[in-house]
C-alpha cells in the first residue's frame, strides 16, 4: 500500500496541502472567470468595431422629386450618382419606402401612410480603408439634393469600444494579480514546508539525496495539492459561465429575426477563445510547478 | 560469488593526523591516523563518550576535521562540492545510533528510501525491500509505522535501510544496542554477507561479547586517540561457518 504515492509522502504534508489546495482552487476559479470576461469584452468590442463599416445612414427627403438643376433626374438618382463616384464605399443599401411604410402603418393607419412621402434611407457600407472625409461627402450630397442628411454613429460606438477594451484589459490584469497571489502562496507553502521538514531533509541529505531530488519531493507535494485544485477550480468556473450564459440567452429576443446588430452577444466564443481560457488553469499548474521547484531549490541551499 | 579485486585497490578511507573539536569544548579526537583497505571489516570500540559517533560523522561528511585530512574514496573531504558530497554519500550506508527513521513513513517506505534516492526501478524496490525485511525478521511489520515498533525492531529497520542499496562503505553505530544476542548475531551475519559481496564495514559497538565472537580487526578509541588491534580469529573460516548455520543460531 502507498507505494504509488511515495513522492508526495516523503516530506510530511499535513494541513499546508489542504490550505494550498483551497487557495489555488479559488484563484483558478477567479482567473478563469476573469479571462472569460476579458474575452467576452473583446468579442463585443470586435463586433462593434466591425459594425463601424455600416453605420453611416443617408436620409434623402422627397426622393422622387426632380432635382433643382432641372432635367428628369430624381433627387434619389442624384444622390446615388454621387455615391457611385465616391471612393471607399463597398456597398450601398437602399431601404425601400415600402419597408418604411409597413413600419409606420400600425401608428398612422393605411390611408395616411399611403399619402405620406417618406424619405428614402440608404445604408452605406465602407471598404476596410473607410471613407476619408464625411464632411466633404455631406457637402456634395447636399449640392446634389439639398436636405439630404448623412448620419454618423461612429463616435459613440468608438466610446463603447473603448469601454469594452478597458474591461478586456482589466480582466487580464485580474488574471495576472490572481496568479501572482497564487504563486506567492506556493512560495510560502514551500518555504514553510522546508523549515517544518528540516530534520527529514537533513536525513535525506545524509543518505545522499541531492537538492534537486529533495526539491522534486516538494514539487510533487505542491502538484498533489494544485492539480486537483486547478481541475476543480476550472470546472466550477466553467459551470458558472454556462449558468450565466443560459440566463443571457433567455433574455434575448425569442424570434431572433430582428437584430442585424446583436447588442450583447451570448458567449460569442470560438474554439480559439476556449483555447485561451483553457490555458489559464493549465498555465496555473505549470507555473506553480516551476515556482515550487525554484522556491524549494533556493530554500534547500540554505540547509547544509 | 566472491569477486575479489586483485588489481591495486584504491583506499576507501584514510585519516591523516586528524583533530576534531565541536564548537565548544576540548578536542574530541586528536592525532587520529589510520586507513582502511577496500573490503575490510572493522569493529570500532571505546568507552561511551570516547568519540566513536564523532569519528563516524566525519566519515559520512556531517563533520569536517578541525586539523588534518580525511580522504574518502581518494578525495579530500574538504574539497568536495555539494553535489560530490551527495554522490559520495550515496555509496555509504549509515546505521545511526538513534535510528533516525522517518516517523510518518511505514517500515517498507523507510527502507526503500536509499533505493528511491538512487533512482532504482519501482519493480526492483518492490521485490528487494520485503525480502530484506523478511531477513531481519520484520516480515510481519512491513506496513507498521516506526513508533509502533519496539526499540530492537526499529533498529533492524534502520539496519535494513542502511544495507538495502548495497553500499561500498557501511557505517553502523551501535547497531545491536537494543537487540538480544540471537538477533545481534544474525545482524552481524548480515553485515558479513555484505562484506563478502565487497562492502567495507565499520561497526561501532560496546558489545564485547560480539567483538570477541567475530574475528575482525578493531579500531579502539581511548582518550581521543585511535589504536588498531588485530582480530582474534581467521575471518573467512568463521564467516562461512556462521552463514551456513545462521538460521539455527
Ligand atoms: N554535537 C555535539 N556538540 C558538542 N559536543 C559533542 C557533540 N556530540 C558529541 N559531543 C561530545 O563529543 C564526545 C564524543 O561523543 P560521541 O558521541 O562521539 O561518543 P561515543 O563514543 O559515540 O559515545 P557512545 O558510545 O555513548 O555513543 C563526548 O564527550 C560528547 O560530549
Ligand atoms: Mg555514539
Amino acid at each position: 500500500m502507498n507505494w504509488g504515492r511515495q513522492n508526495e509522502r516523503m516530506v510530511n504534508r499535513r494541513g499546508s496541502a489542504v490550505f494550498l489546495g483551497w487557495m489555488i482552487g479559488s484563484m483558478v476559479y477567479m482567473a478563469v472567470l476573469a479571462s472569460v470576461g476579458a474575452l467576452y469584452a473583446q468579442a463585443i468590442s470586435k463586433r462593434w468595431t466591425s459594425a463601424l463599416n455600416g453605420v453611416v445612414t443617408i436620409q434623402v427627403p422627397e426622393p422622387d422629386s426632380p432635382t433643382l438643376l432641372g432635367g428628369k433626374k430624381t433627387r434619389l438618382a442624384a444622390v446615388l450618382a454621387v455615391l457611385r463616384v465616391t471612393p471607399g464605399i463597398r456597398d450601398v443599401d437602399l431601404i425601400k419606402q415600402d419597408n418604411g411604410r409597413t413600419l409606420l402603418e400600425p401608428w398612422l393607419g393605411k390611408d395616411l401612410t399611403a399619402d405620406l412621402e417618406l424619405p428614402t434611407l440608404i445604408d452605406l457600407k465602407f471598404l476596410a480603408s473607410g471613407i476619408n472625409d464625411l464632411a466633404a461627402l455631406r457637402a456634395r450630397l447636399n449640392q446634389a439634393a439639398p436636405g439630404t442628411v448623412a448620419e454618423d454613429h461612429r463616435s459613440w460606438i468608438t466610446r463603447v469600444a473603448a469601454l469594452t477594451n478597458a474591461v478586456n484589459r482589466g480582466g487580464w490584469i485580474i488574471v495576472l494579480l490572481v496568479s501572482t497571489v497564487a504563486l506567492v502562496s506556493v512560495i510560502f507553502a514551500v518555504l514553510s514546508g522546508v523549515s517544518a521538514n528540516r530534520n527529514i531533509i537533513g536525513l535525506l541529505h545524509l543518505m545522499g539525496a541531492g537538492d534537486s531530488y529533495v526539491a522534486r519531493q516538494f514539487q510533487g507535494h505542491v502538484l498533489s495539492a494544485t492539480l486537483p485544485a486547478c481541475i476543480f477550480g476550472a470546472a466550477f468556473a466553467t459551470a458558472t459561465i454556462f449558468a450565466i450564459a443560459s440566463l443571457s440567452i433567455d433574455a434575448s429576443p425569442v424570434d431572433g429575426s430582428s437584430a442585424t446588430l446583436e447588442v450583447v452577444p451570448a458567449l460569442p466564443f470560438d474554439i480559439e477563445d476556449w483555447g485561451i481560457v483553457a490555458c489559464v488553469p493549465i498555465g496555473f499548474t505549470i507555473l506553480t510547478m516551476i515556482t515550487a521547484r525554484l522556491a524549494a531549490t533556493i530554500a534547500l541551499r540554505r540547509i547544509s | 560469488m566472491t569477486q575479489l579485486n586483485v588489481e591495486r585497490p584504491v583506499l576507501v578511507l584514510r585519516f591523516e593526523d586528524v583533530e576534531m573539536r565541536y564548537t565548544i569544548g576540548p578536542p574530541v579526537l586528536h592525532g587520529v591516523h589510520f586507513e582502511l583497505d577496500p573490503n575490510s571489516f572493522h569493529f570500532m570500540t571505546g568507552k561511551s563518550g570516547a568519540g566513536k559517533s564523532s569519528l563516524l560523522r566525519m566519515i559520512y561528511l556531517a563533520l569536517l576535521p578541525s586539523r588534518g585530512r580525511v580522504v574518502l574514496f581518494g578525495r579530500d573531504t574538504r574539497t568536495l562540492s555539494r553535489d560530490e558530497i551527495s554522490r559520495v554519500r550515496r555509496r555509504i550506508g549509515i546505521v545511526f545510533q538513534d535510528f533516525r527513521l522517518i516517523e510518518h513513513l511505514n517500515v517498507r517506505e523507510n527502507v526503500a528510501l536509499p533505493l528511491r534516492i538512487a533512482g532504482t526501478r519501482e519493480s526492483v524496490i518492490r521485490r528487494h525491500v520485503p525480502e530484506l525485511l523478511d531477513w531481519v525478521g520484520l516480515a510481519e511489520h512491513l506496513n507498521a509505522l516506526p513508533r509502533t515498533l519496539s526499540g530492537g525492531q526499529q533498529q533492524r529497520v534502520a539496519i535494513a535501510r542502511a544495507v538495502i542499496a548495497q553500499p561500498t562503505l557501511l557505517l553502523a553505530d551501535e547497531p545491536t544496542g537494543n537487540v538480544d544476542d540471537r538477533i545481534a548475531h544474525r545482524l552481524l551475519y548480515l553485515f558479513e554477507e555484505l562484506h563478502r559481496a565487497g562492502t567495507t564495514v565499520i561497526v561501532a559497538t560496546h558489545n564485547d561479547a560480539l567483538v570477541s565472537r567475530f574475528p575482525h580487526a578493531r579500531l579502539h578509541l581511548e582518550e581521543g586517540h585511535l589504536k588498531r588491534l588485530e582480530g582474534s580469529r581467521k575471518p573467512n573460516a568463521r564467516t562461512r561457518q556462521s552463514l551456513n548455520q545462521n538460521d539455527t543460531q
